[in-house]
């Protein structure tokens, strides 16, 4: 009997297949695996990179979408990966590649596309001003990119686990609502689980698993903060632009230490995030 | 409104010792830290993770080169400077815990904020949070530190070209690193990541590194850096310093070249950090070097602010500072510091480390016409030998009397070694006291008696010891 109310329950069935490791987990695109790692290797150049994003011809197109946008673009039109990689810098591109990939990798049609888009949305704003709350801190900058970008990972790979289980049409999927509210209740496990799989750097699977205050955090504190503060102003800017006073009492802040005029440096660089966001999403 | 009798604004070493003395003289004292945790640059970007750093990477070097010379393991060169960086933010937690326990014992307030003079005896703090606390003191202390220097030519960005507060943050071990300076910073993490297995390059402008030092001991540098695989490239005039776009940093030279690598450090030096601090409200203004000056007692021109450490210049030694923190306590208690005298020893934490105390061996020709020099390598000491650390040298210096006037030493425990060197040179004793006196064998300061025994020869010999020819 209990077993039968658990088959017909999707989001017993998810909070089993995340416990158990048997949720169904997207696959990583093997050219956004092999960018992830040449970004971790002493050996990646930039002839490396251009010519990984080339053997994907779905990816080499749309980086190329991409960098010729008015955020990214200079004067001159942008023809070839080499060129990108000599305009924009192998690091930007790397990242540039891997977003796009990991959001192909989990934006599959399905019954919450449009969450999924949002989630998605708020990886990337993230992602940016983690960057930049880094740089202004002095802290490592890659690192909170990568940690921004995947801080929520757990929700899509949730709703796609949800989706799965409700594939064979013997249960009916949730509305919206409550699987949002199931998927941010999974978002730990399910991300880390999903980080795992991907290989991705053991710091992502510390950061998204760490629940508590800051003090709890050790070595990786300054990190979570970096990146929630990112999260505070991604979430800030979603509704136009940022008030100074609505992110300088983040407990973030506090944390990092930034003061007013540190914060409005910050702050200054809205534009800049938003161009960046809206060209990503091009 | 706060009031307290000694307001000290920065809490490095400077701002620290001079709290806890005025404290400890009975006043009541509030110390301001802008940054989150008490110790300053020193604690948080300088002496404490540079050093930990190095020592870090060079016992992890040691215990790899062990075990590949034993033939368990192969020398496994993939060292993560994040892991390092993680053991050095572990001792950083110690530091301020520590550090934070004895100005509490001492009934010091710690206040973490933002100081800035309203008048010459009021000071605004503004919190991170925005809020503002004025205090009002009888005296105050100036130990705000320094930053590093940035120069118009090189785009610090602190993701490609670093400069000494932002380097530690490097997730990653670049292949290459073109490092700015030849002085203490510059040379310290030139040869912590020369030892990690990155190439790097030091350029300066100067024809030698640590140029300040005794010759012989600037030459042992150089002569390990580059076994470390390390270039040095002097007498070079960078004239811009840009991230190219894709992969790599370019310097260009004043005649043309363009010198390229992974990451660079820009390590040309550190300001003193007084922009901010409004000391014009109080009265005060900076030097022509943007520094406070100051007389013996560190009081400033104004009698009851007083100033030590980065902001009042050179030597900018954290074991200086300290010194000149308790001192300006002293006088604005009334109290007597005590004699310092005049041998201040350095030490600088590269690898090899390196110390010094006294005169260069150039600086005693140039005051007494000649000198007389004893020198001890590693290699001759067993403790040498036997800790496979057999590249040092100590080396002892004298007027044409006998009298000695310097000790410098470079390789293993060099900076602690050097204190030996400085309590004679205090005390006045002659050469003939390392020989005539018993050292702990093996020990690295047997260096001392056959440095001396290499001086006395140079002296019956008139000349320069058998080990300098």
């Amino acid at each position: 009997m209990a077993e039968s109310a658990t088959a017909m329950d999707p989001s017993l069935r998810l909070r089993e297949a995340v416990a158990d490791g048997s949720l169904n987990l997207p696959v990583l695109p093997s050219v956004a695996a092999d960018v992830l790692a040449l970004s971790q290797s002493e050996d990646g150049d930039a002839a490396g990179l251009a010519g990984l994003i080339q053997t994907d011809p779905a990816l080499a197109s749309n980086v190329l979408r991409i960098v010729n946008t008015p955020a990214f673009r200079g004067a001159a039109e942008i023809v070839a990966l080499q060129q990108a990689i000599a305009r924009l810098g192998m690091g930007r591109i790397r990242e540039i590649a891997l977003s796009i990939a990991v959001k192909s990798a989990l934006t599959q049609p399905g019954p919450y596309g449009a969450l999924v888009q949002e989630a998605w949305q708020d990886a990337l704003a993230t992602g940016l001003w983690a960057r930049e709350v880094a740089r202004a801190c002095r802290k490592n900058v890659e690192n909170a990119y990568l940690c921004g970008l995947l801080h929520n990972i757990g929700v899509p790979v949730a709703l796609h686990g949800l989706t799965a289980i409700c594939e064979d049409g013997a249960v009916e999927p949730p509305s919206a609502e409550p699987a949002l509210s199931l998927a941010v209740d999974m978002l730990r496990p399910a991300g880390v689980a999903l980080v795992e799989r991907w290989k991705l750097p053991a710091l992502v699977a510390t950061f998204i698993a760490h629940e508590g205050p800051y003090d709890s955090a050790g070595e990786h504190a300054d990190l979570i903060a970096t990146v929630d503060l990112g999260i505070s102003l991604a979430g800030a800017m979603k509704h136009g632009p940022i008030e100074p006073d609505r992110v300088q009492e983040d407990a973030a802040v506090a944390w990092l230490h930034l003061y007013p005029d540190d914060m409005q440096g910050l702050l200054a660089l809205e534009t800049s995030v938003t161009d960046q966001l809206r060209d990503l999403n091009a | 409104m706060s009031r307290v009798d000694v307001f000290v604004i920065g809490s490095g070493p400077a701002g620290q010792k001079a709290a806890i003395q005025a404290a400890k003289g009975g006043l009541s004292v509030a110390i301001c830290e802008r940054l989150r945790e008490v110790g300053g640059a020193c604690v948080q970007f300088g002496t404490i993770p540079s050093k930990t750093l190095r020592e870090r990477a060079v016992s992890r070097t040691r215990a790899m080169r062990e075990l590949a010379r034993s033939g368990r393991e192969e020398l496994d060169q993939s060292i993560s400077v994040a892991d390092l960086i993680g053991e050095t933010g572990a001792v950083l937690k110690a530091h301020d815990r520590y550090m934070t326990a004895q100005l509490e014992r001492n009934g010091v307030l710690v206040v973490h904020g933002r100081a800035r003079f309203l008048d010459p005896h009021a000071v605004e703090v503004q919190f991170a949070n925005g809020q503002i606390e004025r205090f009002e003191a009888d005296h105050i202390v100036i130990a705000s530190g320094s930053k590093p220097r940035r120069l118009p030519h090189i785009e610090t960005d602190h993701e490609h070209i670093y400069d000494s507060d932002s380097v530690l943050s490097l997730g990653y071990l670049p292949r290459s690193m073109m490092v700015f300076g030849g002085g203490v910073i510059a040379c310290e993490y030139a040869s912590i990541f020369a030892l990690l297995g990155v190439e790097v390059t030091l350029i300066d402008r100067y024809p030698m590194p640590l140029g300040f030092l005794d010759a012989d001991l600037a030459s042992h540098f150089l002569e390990a850096f580059e076994r470390l695989g390390g270039v040095f490239r002097g007498e070079c005039d960078v004239r811009n310093v840009t991230f190219d776009g894709v992969s790599a940093v370019i310097a260009t030279t004043a005649d043309g070249e363009e010198l390229c690598a992974d990451k660079a450090l820009c390590a040309l030096g550190r300001v003193s950090q007084v922009a901010d601090l409004n000391i014009e409200a109080a009265g005060l203004t900076v030097n022509d070097r943007e520094l406070i000056d100051v007389d013996d007692s560190g009081r400033t021109a104004v009698a009851h602010i007083y100033a030590a450490g980065d902001v009042v210049g050179p030597p900018s030694l954290a074991s200086a500072s300290m010194e000149q923190g308790r001192r300006a306590a002293c006088a604005l208690l009334g109290i007597d510091p005590g004699d310092q005298g005049d041998f201040l020893p350095s030490g600088i934490y590269s690898v090899p480390e390196l110390a010094s105390v006294g005169l260069t061996e150039a600086q005693a020709r140039e005051r007494f016409g000649d000198a007389v020099i004893g020198k001890a390598h590693y290699r001759e000491i067993a403790r040498g030998l036997i800790a496979d650390s057999a590249s040092g040298l100590l080396k002892l210096i004298a007027a044409p009397d006998g009298k000695l006037v310097g000790v410098h030493i470079v390789g293993a425990a060099a900076t602690d070694l050097i204190h030996i060197g400085q309590m004679a040179l205090i005390h006045g004793a002659p050469h003939t006291v390392f020989i005539e006196n018993v050292f702990n064998f093996p020990t690295y300061a047997e260096s001392y008696r056959v440095a001396a025994l290499d001086l006395a020869a140079a002296l019956r010999e008139g000349g320069q010891g058998r080990t300098a020819a």
